[in-house]
């Protein structure tokens, strides 16, 4: 008798998980079909145009460089993008330096910098990003610092004027990225 | 008596199925912190869009042995060994969230493209076609599984789901 209250309290219990857990998967799902969605087309399509270098006359503003730079690195070719999706373009800036002697060490022990600038003006700011990052004052603005352990990458996350910059380095301190990041210009 | 701990054993179970029911009720999908994601390798997952975005990730490394194809195997296992080896952690061919967190570090926001957050992932700095990821409000990670620049973009969770609707 004692058994079989059991099974039954049992599979009672299990049912109801089942149902419950069901309700919640379906609230989930409406919830993501509330936004408005369009269909993948090729005008929709999201396409990127690459450019080695700083294509300047494909970009819709100047591209600042660090006047500030960590030691004994050198500079790799930069690459300009543009994103395209529909009408809406995300015009992008890429700047590298790595280690001279990079191709001697594993990946984890390079110094690297990498510098992104794009024409996002921060209206729509990647919160789930940020958010694992400490808030600290860069150049005079808001700016998110992101880092993990000691051989890990570090970004330096801000926005100024209308535009984005994300300037990461690995086996540099936090310190040196910030000054490079407040002497771009 | 035998009624309280029929009911016990009840609201126990009714706990446990809610906390597993939701994982195995669907597919767990890529997650913001990728130290979350599921465990890809022999023994746990070996296919589908978790599988796609580490065989494109690898391909812009020295050690991109592997199609792209989403079917974990010995020439995707090597790759990841290798990866492992190169960012100081254990080598041992699983994606658990220690080698998740260091394909993550690679990972940079680039900017806000409409209704999706437009990701590179830069490992290679001299790559002309990096892994680039979407991530949409809607139905989270896509990313490009091609390396010539004609954009075809894939779910990142369990199944093998093309991108065929964004939402605005």
């Amino acid at each position: 008798m004692k058994k079989k209250n059991l099974i039954i309290g049992g599979i009672v219990g299990a049912a109801l998980a089942v149902v419950i857990s069901g309700f919640v998967s379906q609230e989930k799902a409406t919830s993501a079909n509330s936004y408005q969605n369009t269909k993948v087309t090729e005008d929709t399509k999201i396409k990127v145009e690459r450019f080695n270098g700083i294509a300047q006359d494909k970009l819709s503003f100047k591209a600042k460089k660090p006047t500030v730079l960590p030691e004994d690195v050198k500079e790799l070719e930069p690459k300009t993008e543009v994103v395209i999706q529909g009408a809406k373009k995300l015009k992008v800036v890429k700047q590298a330096w790595v280690d001279k002697d990079a191709d001697k060490k594993l990946k984890y022990q390079r110094k690297e910098l990498l510098i992104i600038q794009s024409d996002d003006d921060g209206t729509v700011k990647p919160m789930n990003v940020l958010s694992k990052g400490e808030k600290i004052q860069v150049a005079g603005v808001d700016a998110w610092l992101i880092k993990r352990g000691e051989h890990d990458p570090i970004q330096l996350i801000f926005w100024k004027d209308g535009r984005y910059f994300n300037v990461r380095g690995m086996n540099i301190k936090a310190d040196k990225l910030i000054k490079i990041a407040e002497s771009l210009q | 008596m035998v009624k309280r701990l029929s009911l016990c054993l009840g609201a126990f179970l009714l706990g446990l199925g809610l906390f597993i029911s939701p994982k195995g009720a669907s597919a767990h999908d890529m997650e913001d912190n990728w130290a979350n994601n599921d465990t890809i390798g022999y023994g746990y997952e070996t296919d589908g869009g978790y599988v796609l975005a580490i065989q494109r990730m690898l391909k812009d490394t020295p050690w991109g042995y592997s199609a792209v194809d989403g079917y974990w195997g010995s020439k995707t296992y090597n790759g990841v060994v290798n990866f492992q080896r190169n960012e100081g952690i254990a080598a041992d061919g699983i994606i658990g969230p220690v080698t998740w967190e260091e394909f993550e570090d690679y990972r940079v926001y680039v900017g806000y493209l409409g209704s999706t957050q437009y990701y590179e992932w830069n490992y290679n700095l001299t790559d002309s076609y990096p892994a680039t990821y979407l991530r949409d409000a809607c139905y989270g990670w896509y990313i490009d599984v091609t390396t010539n620049n004609s954009e075809d973009y894939w779910h990142v969770d369990h199944d093998f789901e093309r991108l065929t609707y964004m939402c605005l």
